[in-house]
């Protein structure tokens, strides 16, 4: 079910990306951030409990071209690394984890090309892969709300966001942008236990400054 | 390799093998001595240790010479000539002159001293007026002559005689004693002098003397009395701080620190010499037949039911003692060729000892004796017990050991056919086993002493006897014995430091110990030990000794010895009672005048009162004191019936009576103006107000507490003891409990006895017992109902899954006496009193509660199997389980945060439980742990941990499926150290599905169980 989930949307981004090869302006670009979680709530019997990802660093790498000079797509792979997470009551169980995250996105400038500074808006799609890395214990607090678990996982991810690029010179240009990466909880390895229910999907808003380098003008 | 050729080496290896033993028996078979006895033809009466010539003068006073031994090759290399029977002989300090004393037997004229020039041979002949009798050397080269008549200072110089005193001049003197007998005439002496030269003590058949050298003063130190001062011989410590006397150890003072035990007095028969730097002596000594000298030593007021002789059965021949130079306890006993007959010296490096002998000289080689051949037993005293529960044969181990180090042959007696030892005859070292099958004792409801006697013809000592002691007890016996060997006589509280102390007399200490009943410390008393007593300001506590003219004192707050109680020559303090006002202690009296002498701690001095009252100072011998708990009052008992009450508030006797024929057994007194004398009960005039109920046995120990009081009762030496409460002021006993073996009682000539104190802050009671002594609970009379047994599951799961070998889980009420795990030696108790017996057969309790026990089902139930609970309180009725040959149940002990009952299933990824946060993966190696599984292959002893090696596995592998999916076993069977736990370990194959409550179903014959786990990919 997974595996199926992550060919089609590799599929998706290599058929948007064909017509941005057809055209000159590339660019290539990194970044890094910090990004934040908004977690779900877990409910059993006995009450609620936060459970998700913790905040972590983020590191990204891009690859794009401007179809025109409002358009632009890209292919953007960001690795998040993110512990999972359950709190309540002032107790909580940390556990290591990280994630991958491919997506591709449409990027709509609002200032056209030669402008200086352009604002852009992103929004995409792709899949959100989370590994549970840590060491497994017979116990864990609240683990009757959720067990965190050695496992790994993808999920589908919506991205959406923006930010600005000011060209620095006719080569290099700086990002300064945000995004939303939406995904549902992955289950296997933040896994709700029996009596235990899970609302909501978890958002991960990260923050990153980078910078591209354009190529073909 | 030919026949002939393997069949000698096999005949080689033989007696290589064979070699050490035959070596051994190549022993004598006559019974070896101690000693070497070079005869001298004649008889010896005296010896001088010349070492600067390495030769040992000996006056043969028949031979009318003098012998001279090589110290080389200990042969008599020449002989001396001299004038008729030599009698006493002495070498000068600078070792130039031989003065001997001519014993002229009242004729006048052959009374005479010569003096050999051991430097140019010459001699000269000196006539003296009286029959030279004992010679010894001052530091002034001058020689103490002692004459029947006169002491005179002699130089053998110059031949000038300086008359010090005469007998009848030294006996009309001044003196803080005062003389038996008056006599003009002494016929018997012995003297000798320190290795300094200052001090010379001596003995006669009258009295003992005192030579200062310094002062030039000569005294009578004591007079002697019954029995005579035998053997008539002195020796000295190297600075004079102690000498030996006959049978007595003393003081520099004259004070008698310590006498042998029950002397014979005979003057002729034996011989001591004092090594005071190695704390040793070395003795001969006869001893009176005891039924004929009750009044005269070693009488004591309390002995063992079933006393354990000191050792095997002495042989007939003379015995060498060494023994403690404090206290003259026995430390060996070694077998002579020949008795001894009067001096012995050491050399000056105190290895060699020369000693005269009936032959002439024995020769003992003192400083090789750790190289001797000996025998001993490094176990005194075994002690089996059994109960309702434990009728099983029992064995135990010793080991029969040559302290030497050496090998010598041994064989063991026993003195009843129930105790049988395996093997019964070896080779020093040996690890003897002694079973005893408890069934021979079932009539003994207490214990039943037996011995076994060791007999070694190559060692030279005389090893002690080993008691072995049999206790059988019904359930409703309270009590936990603590063997302690030996003989105890007495035991008291310290209440202010939680301790108690027991007195040993065997070995003249006073045992201490915590409230937990360790022994942390012996103290050494004086010799025979009877009774103790703590002074009022709790901080000495004061040991009479019965030969001892002293009473020891200790410092209970450091453990150490304080300066003794020094007594009247001549008096031996029994029993000592301490009062608000007086410490009093009836005391033995050489005289046989007993009295009663009053204790002063600040000149530790003690003296007689001269009345008790108006009351005639004479006591029996066999007197008991007690003293009330608020010091108010002493009580004083007496054998013959008598009895008297000392008032410390008006410093009197205020009440004596006679309304008994005689008495014996416990003494108390109380602070609410109640006395108990054996079961007698007296009121404040000593007016018998009441008796106690006397079918219960013989007196044993009364403990007043409060207005409450304890009793002790033996109801027969091999019997249950009895302990009861008893309320004064009804004169009634309180709920009776028969205790595990008897307590203490006096001997069969009369005595009072103290046999209970109370165990640290009222924790509990200590009796003494004839095992030792027996720690009964504060509770020890709480009532114990039967017990009742409600359900029975198997400890893992709680569900009636039950296999052999399975551990169960008895729930119901009064199972147990007492709640505890095994450890604490009350609750040990408990459980040695309360046993499961499954089909018959004991089954082990691991757990006991009173409504939980947990338990192993012996390994050969099967189907429907009986269980019976026996505890002190009765046996339940039977319950009836159904045994099948395999019950698999998962262990649900796990633990995890506050999680707990989770199915104690192990993954070896990270040696932690398996739960919701830790589940199983694929590929995972899994360790369940169970019971229930059955029988294994080897089979593991019911109770009895598994081994390591070889692991014992289940004789049916169960099948394991998670999921449906079967688990390969990789190993089932019990886990080694663990008694009744199994493990099956297994490996979890990749196909496995996932998911929460996947079940995980262990099957094994007919019965399964399952616990759901979660698996994860």
């Amino acid at each position: 079910m997974t595996k199926n989930r992550i060919g089609r949307t590799t599929l998706a981004l290599i058929f948007l990306a064909v017509p941005a090869l057809a055209e000159e302006h590339w660019d290539i670009g990194f970044a890094a951030g910090y990004g934040f979680y908004k977690n779900v709530t877990a409910t059993n019997a006995t009450g609620k409990a936060s459970v998700g990802f913790r905040p972590g660093v983020a590191f990204a790498a891009h690859a794009g071209n401007e179809m025109n000079r409002w358009l632009a797509g890209e292919a953007r792979y960001t690795y998040r690394q993110n512990d999972a997470w359950v709190s309540a009551r002032g107790t909580e169980a940390r556990f290591d984890a990280d994630s991958h995250i491919l997506t591709y996105d449409l990027i709509f400038h609002l200032a056209g090309r030669p402008a200086h500074v352009r604002p852009f808006l992103a929004a995409g799609a792709g899949a959100k892969i989370y590994r549970g890395a840590g060491r497994e214990a017979a116990f864990q607090p609240l683990s009757n709300f959720v067990a965190l678990t050695r496992a790994t996982q993808a999920v589908p991810v919506a991205s959406a966001g923006g930010g600005f690029k000011i060209e620095m010179n006719r080569l290099i240009t700086l990002r300064v942008e945000a995004r939303d990466y939406a995904s549902p909880l992955p289950r296997d390895v933040v896994t709700p236990v029996p009596g235990a229910r899970v609302h909501g999907w978890v958002h991960d808003i990260v923050p990153m400054i980078g910078i591209s380098f354009n190529v073909g003008r | 390799m030919t026949f002939f050729m393997r069949s000698r080496s096999a005949l080689i290896r033989s007696l290589v093998l064979a070699l050490p033993v035959l070596c051994a028996l190549e022993q004598p078979l006559a019974a070896a001595t101690f000693g070497t006895v070079v005869p001298i033809g004649g008889q010896a009466s005296d010896l001088a240790l010349d070492e600067s010539r390495r030769v040992l003068y000996i006056a043969n006073f028949n031979g009318n010479r003098v012998d001279v031994m090589s110290l080389d090759n200990n042969a008599i290399t020449r002989s001396i000539q001299v004038t008729a029977q030599p009698s006493a002989i002495a070498l000068s300090r600078d070792n130039k002159y031989l003065v001997i004393g001519h014993y002229g037997n009242f004729e006048a004229a052959r009374n005479a001293v010569t003096v050999l020039n051991l430097e140019d041979n010459s001699r000269r002949v000196f006539g003296v007026g009286s029959s030279p009798l004992a010679v010894a050397f001052t530091n002034q080269n001058l020689a103490l002559v002692v004459t029947s008549t006169e002491f005179l200072l002699f130089d053998p110089m110059s031949g000038q005689t300086h008359t010090i005193d005469t007998v009848a001049g030294l006996q009309g003197k001044t003196l803080p004693i005062v003389a038996p007998a008056n006599s003009q005439v002494i016929v018997r002496a012995a003297v000798a002098a320190s290795q300094d030269g200052l001090w010379l003590f001596g003995l006669t058949d009258k009295f003992l003397f005192r030579y200062d050298v310094r002062l030039g003063q000569l005294g009578i130190t004591s007079y002697t009395s019954s029995p005579e001062m035998g053997p008539r011989t002195v020796s000295v410590s190297t600075t004079g701080t102690y000498y030996l006397a006959g049978w007595g150890l003393f003081d520099r003072q004259g004070t008698l620190v310590a006498q042998f035990p029950n002397p014979s007095g005979k003057l002729d028969i034996g011989s001591h010499a004092l090594d005071l730097e190695r704390g040793l002596i070395y003795a001969q000594m006869t001893q009176a037949d005891p039924a004929a000298t009750s009044q005269t030593g070693t009488s004591t007021p309390v002995s063992s039911t079933t006393p354990a002789p000191a050792a095997a059965t002495d042989s007939s021949g003379p015995i060498l003692q060494v023994v403690a130079a404090d206290n003259l306890a026995v430390l060996d006993r070694l077998q002579l060729r020949e008795n001894l007959t009067g001096r012995s010296v050491l050399n000056s490096a105190r290895d060699v000892l020369y000693s005269i002998s009936a032959s002439g000289v024995t020769i003992f080689q003192v400083g090789q004796l750790a190289k001797a051949p000996r025998i001993r037993s490094e176990q005194r005293e075994v002690l089996f017990q059994s109960s309702s529960c434990t009728r099983e044969q029992q064995t135990k181990d010793i080991v029969i050991s040559n302290p030497s180090g050496g090998r010598v042959a041994f064989s063991l007696t026993t003195s009843d056919p129930a105790i049988i030892v395996t093997p019964d005859s070896g080779v020093t070292p040996a690890v003897v086993h002694i079973t005893v099958n408890p069934g021979a004792f079932l009539n003994a409801k207490g214990t039943s002493a037996g011995y076994i006697d060791i007999h070694a013809s190559g060692a030279v000592n005389l090893p002690d006897r080993i008691r072995v002691l049999v206790n059988n007890r019904e359930p409703d016996q309270r009590g936990l014995i603590q063997n302690i060997p030996g003989k105890l006589v007495d035991i008291l509280a310290d209440p202010v430091r939680s301790r108690f102390l027991i007195l040993r007399q065997d070995t003249d200490e006073v045992l201490v110990f915590d409230k937990n009943q360790r022994q942390i410390a012996a103290l050494r008393t004086g010799n025979t030990p009877t009774q103790m007593a703590i002074t009022a300001d709790l901080r000495y506590l004061l040991v009479g000794n019965d030969n001892s003219n002293i009473a020891s004192v200790f410092d209970l707050d450091t453990l150490q010895p304080s300066t003794p109680v020094r007594f009247p020559v001549g008096h031996y303090p029994r029993s000592i009672a301490v009062s608000g006002n007086a410490i009093l202690a009836s005391v033995r009296s050489g005289s046989g005048v007993h009295k009663i002498d009053r204790i002063d701690m600040a000149s530790r001095t003690a003296f007689p009162l001269p009345n008790l009252g108006v009351y005639t100072n004479d006591v029996t011998l066999n007197t008991g004191l007690a003293a009330s708990p608020d010091g108010s009052s002493l009580l004083i008992a007496m054998s013959d019936g008598r009895v008297l009450l000392y008032d410390a508030n008006y410093d009197t006797f205020v009440a004596a009576r006679k309304d008994f024929d005689k008495l014996s057994g416990a003494i108390a007194a109380s602070s609410y103006d109640f006395f108990i004398v054996d079961n007698h009960v007296l009121n404040s005039s000593l007016v018998p107000v009441g008796t106690l109920n006397n079918g219960a046995g013989t007196s044993s120990g009364f403990l007043f507490v409060d207005q409450m009081g304890f009793r002790s009762n033996s109801l027969g030496a091999s019997q249950a003891g009895m302990v009861e409460r008893v309320n004064l002021s009804q004169l009634q006993g309180i709920l009776p409990t028969r205790i595990t073996e008897s307590p203490l009682t006096s001997s069969t000539d009369g005595g009072f006895t103290r046999t209970l104190a109370v165990l640290g802050n009222r924790e509990g009671l200590i009796s003494l017992t004839t095992s030792g002594f027996t720690v009964l609970p504060w509770n020890y009379d709480a009532a114990s109902a039967p017990p009742r047994i409600d359900r029975v599951v198997n400890a893992a799961d709680l569900s009636d899954n039950i296999a052999p070998g399975s551990l169960v889980t008895i729930f119901g009420s009064q199972l147990s006496p007492a709640p505890g795990l095994a450890g604490d030696p009350l609750t040990a108790d408990a459980l040695v009193q309360s046993c499961l017996t499954v089909n018959g057969s004991l089954a082990p309790v691991i757990f006991s509660s009173p409504d939980k026990i947990n338990a192993q089902i012996p390994y050969n139930a099967a189907g429907s199997t009986s269980l019976i609970l026996r505890t002190p309180g009765g046996a339940s009725d039977a319950f009836r389980v159904r045994v099948v040959p395999g019950a698999p149940a998962v262990f649900r002990t796990g633990t995890a945060g506050a999680e707990s009952g989770i199915p104690t299933i192990v993954r070896a990824a990270n040696n932690e439980l398996v739960t919701v946060s830790n589940p199983i993966h694929r590929g995972d190696d899994l360790v369940i742990y169970a019971t229930g599984l059955g029988r294994t292959n080897p089979e593991v002893p019911v109770g009895s941990p598994a081994p390591y090696e070889p692991l014992a596995y289940a004789v049916e592998t169960p099948r394991i499926t998670l999921g449906g999916v079967a688990l390969p076993v990789a190993f089932a069977g019990l886990t080694p150290g663990l008694i009744g736990v199994y493990q099956v370990n297994v490996l979890v194959p990749r196909s496995v599905p996932t998911g929460f409550d996947i079940p995980l179903r262990i099957e094994q014959s007919t019965a399964a169980s399952t616990v759901p786990v979660r698996v994860v990919p």
